[in-house]
């Protein structure tokens, strides 16, 4: 379970985050949505240690990881997988050194698994035999689906996904959240999304989260967005423009 | 005037802000150097990165100092006819200074600008965050492997052009402005201690140093976007050559005492 207590973050003089309090429960996939620039990615780059905030605490299976330095912090994400918004592949390495990096700095694993497991999660994602290539050669979605195979491979306990549909055409939009939800299946982990692609909300999250005005402002099931009388939500779900929703 | 001294404080703290963040680097690659393992693969890829391809260009630059060296030395010493004196001159301002310092500047140009643009490339496209997210420390991986191959690089090199420099300008005494050899191999043997090699190589090793850890640091903590990339890579050409420039001469000071005659 990872727990978020009061947590501020400001970029020179801007709150982002104004004393955010939340709870991911374990096994679930929680998506949190919200406008562009509301501080999603922001509240995503905490749970793994990318950023420090300026006040408050997140709780790792009950440590806080606030005060721990980078290599303090090495146990911690070794729990996690991240997807970034960008896929961060490493440009200079091909999909099979991409997507072995995990298993290879663990240095606990032979070459043959290693070429096995990458095989098998390279199939898990629908891109078996493309080992060869490199990144440049590839899709945006290919690259979002090697990025997936990389932040899975080391079967981590969460994986963190940030905007895993952005900037790709809805068919592989659709397959992307396909492939969250039968990963979750297969490797029963737990998920957190940040997105604002409400078709993907409604696909994968088990619990939604409304980040707004730097807090939580709202969290529930698929259907107690779907039924809310809240006409910010009404309005985030249809994509009106809203002035209240900050 | 207020605007003024605003103008100096900012630039103050811009630069004690950078030296700081410096320090830190520095730190962090101490802790990886001597408490981390070492990573064999990467340090080896680097040392054929930044030490077997600037052959090339440190070679020309070695051999073509000590020919014009040779040259000029010549022309001057001809006139009160102390020719033979051109190939200690010549050897000993190569091992001194030119070999060191101008093999220095040459490789704060290819290789730090190429570490710089790398680590800011990585750094814009989240590649070194996804190093972290990973639980790979970016200094234990990207750093420590680029500042041992450049530190340990760099006296082969000077060591190179210092060789190819004393060849060079031997070529052009004897064979092109007619210096008779012996006189020259004698003289420069005679007046060419191994403190001149030594000060050589220790130089260029410190240079190294320099290099890889500004153009580390600049590419670590590159602004975003294309011209974030360009400014660090600009960035850590002009601070890695005047940092070999006015380092070279305090070094040449402590030296001078430390190693004795």
């Amino acid at each position: 379970m990872i727990e978020i207590r009061k947590l501020h973050k400001s970029f020179k003089g801007t709150a982002v985050l104004r004393g955010l309090d939340f709870v991911i429960p374990k096994g679930d996939t929680t998506v949190i949505i919200g406008k562009s620039g509301c501080g999603k990615s922001v509240l995503l780059r905490h749970l793994v240690g990318l950023l420090k905030p300026d006040k408050g605490k997140i709780l790792i299976e009950g440590a806080d990881i606030v005060p721990l330095s980078e290599r303090e912090l090495a146990p911690f994400r070794k729990k996690f997988g991240m997807l970034f918004q960008g896929s961060a592949l490493f440009d200079s390495m091909s999909v099979f050194e991409n997507v072995a990096f995990p298993l290879k700095e663990e240095r606990r694993y032979k070459a043959t698994e290693i070429k096995d497991r990458v095989a098998e999660t390279l199939g898990i994602v629908g891109l078996a035999g493309i080992e060869s290539k490199m990144p440049a050669e590839l899709s945006g979605g290919m690259r979002k689906r090697v990025a997936l195979a990389r932040a899975v491979i080391r079967r981590p306990e969460v994986v963190l996904y940030d905007e895993p549909t952005t900037g790709l055409d809805p068919i592989t939009a659709d397959r992307i959240n396909d492939l969250i939800v039968e990963l979750n299946d297969k490797l029963k982990i737990t998920s957190v999304a940040v997105t604002h692609d409400m078709k993907s909300v409604f696909k994968i999250a088990d619990r939604i989260a409304l980040l707004d005005g730097g807090v939580i402002a709202m969290t529930g099931t698929r259907e107690d967005f779907q039924n809310s009388t809240d006409e910010r939500i009404q309005n985030f779900i249809a994509g009106k423009a809203d002035e209240s929703v900050v | 005037m207020k605007d003024w001294f605003g103008k100096i404080g900012g630039r103050v703290f811009e630069a004690l802000r950078t030296f700081g963040g410096m320090m830190v680097l520095l730190w962090d690659l101490g802790i990886a150097l001597f408490t981390q393992r070492p990573r064999w693969r990467e340090t080896l890829y680097q040392f054929h990165q930044v030490g077997a391809k600037s052959q090339p260009v440190v070679l020309v630059t070695g051999a073509f100092t000590g020919m014009v060296f040779a040259a000029q030395t010549y022309f001057q010493f001809k006139r009160i006819q102390m020719e033979t004196a051109v190939g200690p001159v010549v050897s000993v301002a190569m091992c001194r200074e030119l070999g060191p310092v101008l093999t220095s500047l040459m490789v704060a140009g290819r290789v730090g600008a190429s570490m710089a643009a790398e680590l800011g490339t990585m750094r814009v496209t989240e590649q070194i965050d996804a190093l972290r997210a990973m639980a790979t420390h970016p200094v234990d991986y990207l750093v420590a492997p680029r500042f041992v191959a450049l530190v340990v690089s760099m006296p082969l090199l000077a060591a190179e052009a210092i060789a190819l420099g004393i060849l060079s300008g031997y070529f052009v005494g004897v064979h092109l402005m007619g210096i008779q050899g012996a006189y020259f191999v004698d003289n420069m043997v005679r007046f060419t201690d191994a403190r001149d090699v030594w000060m050589g190589l220790i130089k260029s090793f410190i240079f190294g140093g320099f290099i890889a850890l500004i153009a580390c640091y600049k590419g670590f903590y590159c602004k975003e976007g294309a011209e974030g990339v360009g400014l660090a890579t600009t960035q850590a050409v002009v601070a890695g050559s005047l940092t070999v420039l006015i380092s070279n001469f305090f070094i040449a000071l402590l030296l001078n005492r430390i190693i004795p005659m």
